[in-house]
């Protein structure tokens, strides 16, 4: 009699398992979605090449593909009106990630009124801008006119927040898709990001050599000795299980059409 | 005959609730395994522990990829927990990372920085408490890849469709030989004594279970079950690399530095005070250009500079040529009464000089400085001053020659040589004469 119990009692208890289970299986997605394991490691290596009125400079950071320790895209002592320079930075990743990026004005000075900055996707990596590659953030701005976007005045310090690719949007891939973006960085390809300066009136032309034309002419004197000191950081986070990633506060200036 | 019946009625109750029993218990089972699910998480007053498979090896090497964590809810978490947490309001996507810093807001809430264990960055954003799922109080590496397995259809079926469907055949199975030995017992009885004879052939089933299947067994499916709602974290990876203290500096038009003779005009001789007759006696400032091309200046700028550091100009718009080799004087016209005929007077005579001043010389309204001479303890030297300050009728005198010395100067074989060394160091360019000598843009040229 108890072994005719015991039996009713398992089949019952082992049948509603698989039932309850089998109901499960079949309806709720989360469950059987069947998940695919990440391995190894999601790690952001970053080299530069620079020029410095068209050649090579020991201001301004040169170096291969790497974690960075003390390097820096630039250290200009001695800038003129009218110098320009251009680094071409490379970002690989070992994972599909999104990817930000802060620029951290930490002294500013008034400088910051003349020194133009353009941010660009230097396709072919030839550290100049030619007309069709991507311009970013609706080009050339003075340091003042970046910091003006997060509402700092003339003169002021702050940190710029840089989207190049989170759900909302993708800047190496723009204008590909509308928002929402679901295309991430791919993994173990590099990317390249032309960053342009210029002392001075700085005009987009697309030619080529450099791609853009950068004039001195004009009273800076009161820029004179001044130095601008800023920080650039690069941040990934995966893109796997991670479909909705946003970057931190970011900015969306009238996204501009290709040249 | 009643005792029988009210026995068979007895046994149909407990098959009755055995059945109901075991049903209850298989459902219990199932909302308990759907309690490690997320949903749960939806009803934070259950402090059931989650159960959740971990994606990715951003927590490597304390939790691998594939193993199995078991996070607990608690009132409060620490800096060094690792706890599951998920952004915003989207519970689907947890995250499994170590707490790196724990600060607070101004209301007294606790706000925690994350990180993972492969790359020692910050993730992007803060979390509260509101966020945290669990601690993490357990973990079993690799189990995870059996609950993936168990999640696929494949794994699906071998791990619990078919031990579920053999345990219960088998367990069909006994039932029925159990029936079989309850029935042989019943014919036994009177009631059932003429069956019992048209069937003499029936053997009586064994008591104890051939082929019968260890009970334990249904572990495997409940196994297989538990793995199926086990749910997933993902701790993200992430990486930031920094490039820091990049520096824009504009540049500083200076003089270049010249351990010889100079390139360029240089002040060569101060003095500031003369014979007493009037209040600035005597006062001028002497220029001298040691190249060999003439030099004009043209709105170039004379200022001085008080011990407190106040400029203010001497000769607003500095006009003239000096030849090469030659000298150029600028006096104040207030009480200069020497020998030698001015170039060019101040234009602002009030300013004139004084004990611990610095004397600039500009080649534009006030922005390139040529050159500068500080004496006594001035504000503004170059490099360091010259130390004395020029007393009635005395004059501080550029060197010729970084070897030149008062008495070469003074009559000695520099004198004739020029005043064109300029280390840019006021102390060491300098002499003390004791009766100065200014030259104007008409006496004889000296060469170096």
């Amino acid at each position: 009699m108890n072994k005719i119990l015991l039996s009713i009692l398992t089949i019952g208890v082992v049948g509603v398992v698989a039932v309850g289970a089998s109901r499960a299986f079949f309806t709720d997605s989360e469950t059987s979605s069947g998940n695919t394991f990440q391995t190894g490691t999601l790690d952001l290596v970053i080299g530069s090449q620079c020029t410095y009125n068209g050649v090579a400079s020991s201001q301004c950071g040169t170096w291969t593909s790497g974690s960075l320790s003390n390097e820096k895209f630039f250290n200009f002592t001695d800038l003129k009106p009218g110098d320009w320079g251009e680094n071409t930075i490379t970002f690989d990743v070992t994972n599909d990630a999104w990817m930000c990026a802060n620029l951290d004005i930490t002294t500013n000075s008034d400088l910051g009124k003349y020194l133009n900055v353009f941010w660009w996707v230097d396709t072919n990596h030839d550290n100049k801008y030619q007309t069709g590659e991507k311009e970013l953030y609706g080009g050339p701005r003075t340091i003042d006119g970046w910091l003006s976007l997060v509402g700092k005045t003339a003169g002021q310090t702050g940190a710029l927040p840089l989207t190049f690719a989170d759900s909302y949007l993708n800047w190496l891939t723009w204008p590909g898709s509308t928002p929402p973006n679901t295309t991430p960085i791919p993994k173990n390809s590099s990317q390249y990001l032309g960053v342009a300066w210029c002392f001075g009136t700085m005009t987009l032309n697309g030619d080529g050599n450099p791609g853009f034309t950068c004039s001195g002419v004009g009273d800076q004197a009161d820029a004179q000795g001044d130095t601008i000191v800023g920080n650039l950081n690069f941040s990934v986070e995966q893109y796997r299980n991670n479909p909705n990633f946003l970057c931190p506060e970011h900015i969306l200036p009238t996204p501009t059409q290709p040249v | 005959m009643v005792r029988m019946k009210n026995k068979y009625i007895i046994k149909i109750i407990v098959f009755s609730c055995s059945l109901f029993i075991s049903f209850t218990l298989g459902f219990l089972t199932v909302i308990f395994l759907s309690s490690l699910n997320i949903s749960s998480f939806k009803n934070p007053s259950l402090t059931l522990p989650k159960i959740l498979m971990v994606e990715s090896g951003s927590m490597e090497p304390v939790i691998k990829t594939g193993g199995i964590i078991v996070t607990l809810p608690s009132k409060s978490y620490q800096m060094n927990d690792i706890v599951t947490f998920f952004y915003d309001n989207d519970e689907k996507n947890l995250i499994t990372h170590r707490i790196e810093v724990r600060k607070f807001d101004r209301s007294g809430q606790a706000i925690y920085l994350t990180s993972g264990e492969a790359n020692k960055t910050f993730d992007e954003r803060e979390i509260m408490d509101k966020n945290i799922v669990g601690k993490v109080v357990l973990t079993l590496p690799y189990l995870g890849y059996f609950a993936d397995f168990a999640k696929k259809p494949l794994g699906f079926i071998l791990l619990i469709i078919i031990p579920a469907t053999i345990i219960i055949y088998e367990e069909f199975k006994n039932l029925w030989r159990e029936i079989l030995v309850w029935i042989n017992k019943l014919k036994k009885t009177k009631l059932f004594n003429g069956f019992t004879k048209k069937h003499p052939g029936e053997a009586t089933p064994a008591t104890t279970l051939q082929g019968n299947i260890h009970r334990l067994a249904i572990a495997i499916p409940f196994f297989g079950a538990f793995l199926l709602f086990v749910a997933i974290s993902s701790s993200y990876f992430s990486d930031s690399e920094v490039s820091g203290g990049n520096s824009f500096t504009a540049y500083i038009p200076t003089v270049t530095p010249t351990p010889a003779v100079a390139n360029h005009i240089v002040i060569s001789e101060v003095q500031i005070s003369g014979d007493g007759i009037n209040l600035n006696d005597d006062e001028f400032v002497e220029l001298y250009n040691p190249t060999s091309s003439p030099i004009i200046m043209s709105r170039w700028r004379l200022t001085r500079e008080n011990s407190a550091g106040t400029e203010a100009n001497l000769v607003l718009s500095l006009n003239g040529t000096i030849p090469a080799h030659g000298y150029f004087l600028i006096v104040d016209a207030d009480g200069y009464n020497g020998g030698v005929t001015r170039d060019v007077e101040y234009s602002a005579p009030s300013n004139e000089l004084t004990n611990n001043y610095t004397v600039l010389l500009y080649s534009d309204a006030g922005i390139s400085l040529i050159d500068k001479v500080g004496f006594g303890t001035p504000s503004n030297p170059e490099a360091a001053p010259f130390s004395s300050n020029p007393s009635l009728s005395q004059s501080i005198e550029r060197k010729a020659y970084s070897l030149s010395t008062k008495a070469s100067m003074e009559g000695g074989v520099d004198s004739v040589k020029g005043n064109g060394f300029d280390s840019d160091n006021n102390s060491l360019d300098f002499i003390l004469r004791n009766f100065s000598d200014p030259q104007n843009s008409s006496s004889p040229i000296e060469t170096p």
